[in-house]
């Protein structure tokens, strides 16, 4: 119970040797991000030259936007919508007891370090690669879609739920224990009322990336509204491809509002 | 409505002056360090009991210790009736008929008063009910509302009380167990003077009329010596004075809480 005893010069000596230090990794950083831009060709002025004249060129030919087929965007609009919801829900639910076993002072070690394992690999392999594998096991339409979806996001929201889970006040489930409370009831009364709104929060973010990606899906033949947006761009059908676009656009902004006044509730 | 009430319906309480805690020789480490040695004491029933000392001396972990947060290294607690709290069942039992106020409240911010106060009764449910909470038990917890004057705070989410407000709900969440034994961290912390001097009188009255045990761990020495009828104070881990608040004079105060000024510069050398 002893104090270590600083004078105040010594105190402030060592206090501007850490902030040194810790400027550091700081520029260490920083010249990481400048040789990623230079390695990746984003300083080379050159290819910008015909950039702005390219692109106003494809703008130019995508608009107005033609609406002309619109009665036959209903299915795959809804379709789209679906798979989003699907797969979002079933990477919930797989991702919450894998997100709870590999949270810190939940399960063993090594169980945990196997869970979170098994969330990298997942995580790494990116959705399109995961379509292109369930195209091949299941066929095409959106089953292979909700498939590849829901596995990249259960990597994704294992993560995230696993650090949800890590950073509550462990105070109110130290309170419940003191009162006998056994380990379920605990996660009842004092785990689940605090993660709940973070969980639903990630999860609807991951609706909404869903719903893009969902898009995205099509041009591997998992269907929805993007095999007919990939369809338009392979025909030179730029008006139509725009009115997709914007359809998407619509669909996803209306998913976000939707999911804003969910957030509202439960926050 | 008064704090007394909540123990009118528990006639297997000890009557005053009978144990209702023996602490026999426990000692606890912790990161290799010994936080206590030896601690030994016996609470009466009916009594109220207050343990001081400096920082980290090893109050807190005394407090975890009677109510099962911390399993002690060696030494044993008893509660007469109940047998040694090493026995999964004594300690069930025990912690059904105690209650503890936490320093930083341990309340869950985005839930509202009420709802906090209902996690007191959490032991009473199954884990997996699906169903609300019963009436009976949202009007035991409001009554503990009213009890620590926070009844018009019933609907406010705990977040946007202040200080005072959510010890006053955590102290709520302890009555609405309607314990035997009250154990307290700092339960007085984040209260006024005046909210003190409150609580210290329906406590007192609590414990005159039903026979509530209470032990507080406090840093306000000056509460504690008005309101406890016994101090123990913590040197290091280990029982420096036993005794009652009148014989824990200047000389027992400066060996309790000697060194905190001593720095150099400090308060002391003025």
């Amino acid at each position: 119970m002893t104090e270590s005893v600083l004078t105040l010069d010594q105190a402030l000596a060592l206090q501007s040797r850490r902030s040194r230090l810790s400027l550091l990794p700081v520029l260490a950083v920083l010249l990481v991000i400048l040789w990623a831009f230079d390695y990746s060709g984003a300083f080379d002025t050159a290819r910008y030259r015909d950039a702005l004249h390219t692109l106003f060129t494809l703008a130019a030919d995508a608009l107005p936007p033609d609406f002309f087929r619109w009665s036959h965007w209903g299915k795959p609009l809804l379709e789209t919508l679906a798979m989003s919801i699907a797969a979002t829900v079933l990477a919930a639910l797989v991702a919450l007891p894998l997100g709870v076993l590999s949270a810190k002072g939940l399960s063993p070690a090594l169980l945990r370090r196997c869970v979170q394992l098994v969330l990298n690999v997942i995580r790494s392999i990116p959705d399109l690669v995961w379509g292109v594998m369930f195209v091949a096991a299941v066929g095409f339409g959106p089953l292979p879609g909700i498939l590849a979806m829901a596995c990249h996001s259960v990597g994704m929201l294992g993560k995230f739920y696993a650090e949800i889970i890590e950073h509550i006040d462990p105070a109110p489930a130290q309170a419940l224990r003191g009162q006998g409370v056994p380990p379920l009831g605990v996660v009842r009364f004092a785990v689940w009322p605090q993660i709940l709104p973070q969980l639903a929060d990630v999860t609807l973010y991951r609706w909404e990336h869903n719903l893009r990606a969902a898009t995205v899906m099509g041009v591997i033949g998992a269907g929805g509204l993007g095999l007919e947006l990939v369809t338009a761009f392979h025909l030179f059908e730029y008006r139509e491809a725009m009115a997709l676009i914007i359809v998407m656009l619509v669909l996803v902004s209306l998913v976000h509002a939707g999911s804003a006044l969910l957030r509202k509730a439960l926050i | 409505m008064t704090l007394a009430s909540f123990r009118d319906e528990r006639p297997e309480h000890p009557q005053g002056g009978e144990p209702a805690l023996i602490v026999d020789g426990l000692s606890v480490s912790r990161g290799g360090h010994l936080v206590l040695e030896e601690v030994g004491f016996t609470l009466e029933a009916g009594t109220i009991t207050a343990v001081v000392g400096r920082s980290g001396v090893g109050k807190t972990t005394l407090i975890h210790c009677l109510n099962g947060l911390i399993a002690p290294d060696a030494g044993s607690i008893t509660v007469p009736g109940l047998g040694c709290l090493d026995k999964p069942e004594a300690l069930r039992l025990h912690r059904r008929s105690s209650a503890t106020v936490y320093q930083d409240h341990a309340l869950i911010g985005r839930m509202t008063a009420l709802e906090n106060v209902l996690l007191g009764l959490a032991d009473l449910r199954h884990p997996l009910s699906p169903m609300p909470w019963s009436r009976d038990h949202r009007r035991q917890a409001a009554q503990a509302l009213e009890e620590v004057g926070l009844l018009h705070r019933v609907s406010a989410k705990v977040r946007n009380l202040s200080g005072g407000e959510r010890q006053r709900v955590g102290l709520a969440r302890a009555l609405v167990r309607k314990p035997r034994l009250l154990l307290g961290d700092e339960p007085f912390a984040s209260a006024d003077p005046a909210l003190v001097h409150h609580f210290s009188n329906e406590l007192r009255r609590a414990v005159d009329r039903t026979g509530l045990t209470v032990m507080l761990a406090l840093h306000q020495l000056d509460v504690a010596l008005s309101l406890a009828d016994r101090v123990i104070a913590l040197v290091d881990g280990r029982i420096a004075f036993d005794g009652p608040p009148e014989a824990f004079g200047a000389s027992a105060q400066a060996r309790t809480f000697q060194g905190i000024f001593s720095l150099p510069g400090g308060l002391a050398d003025d």
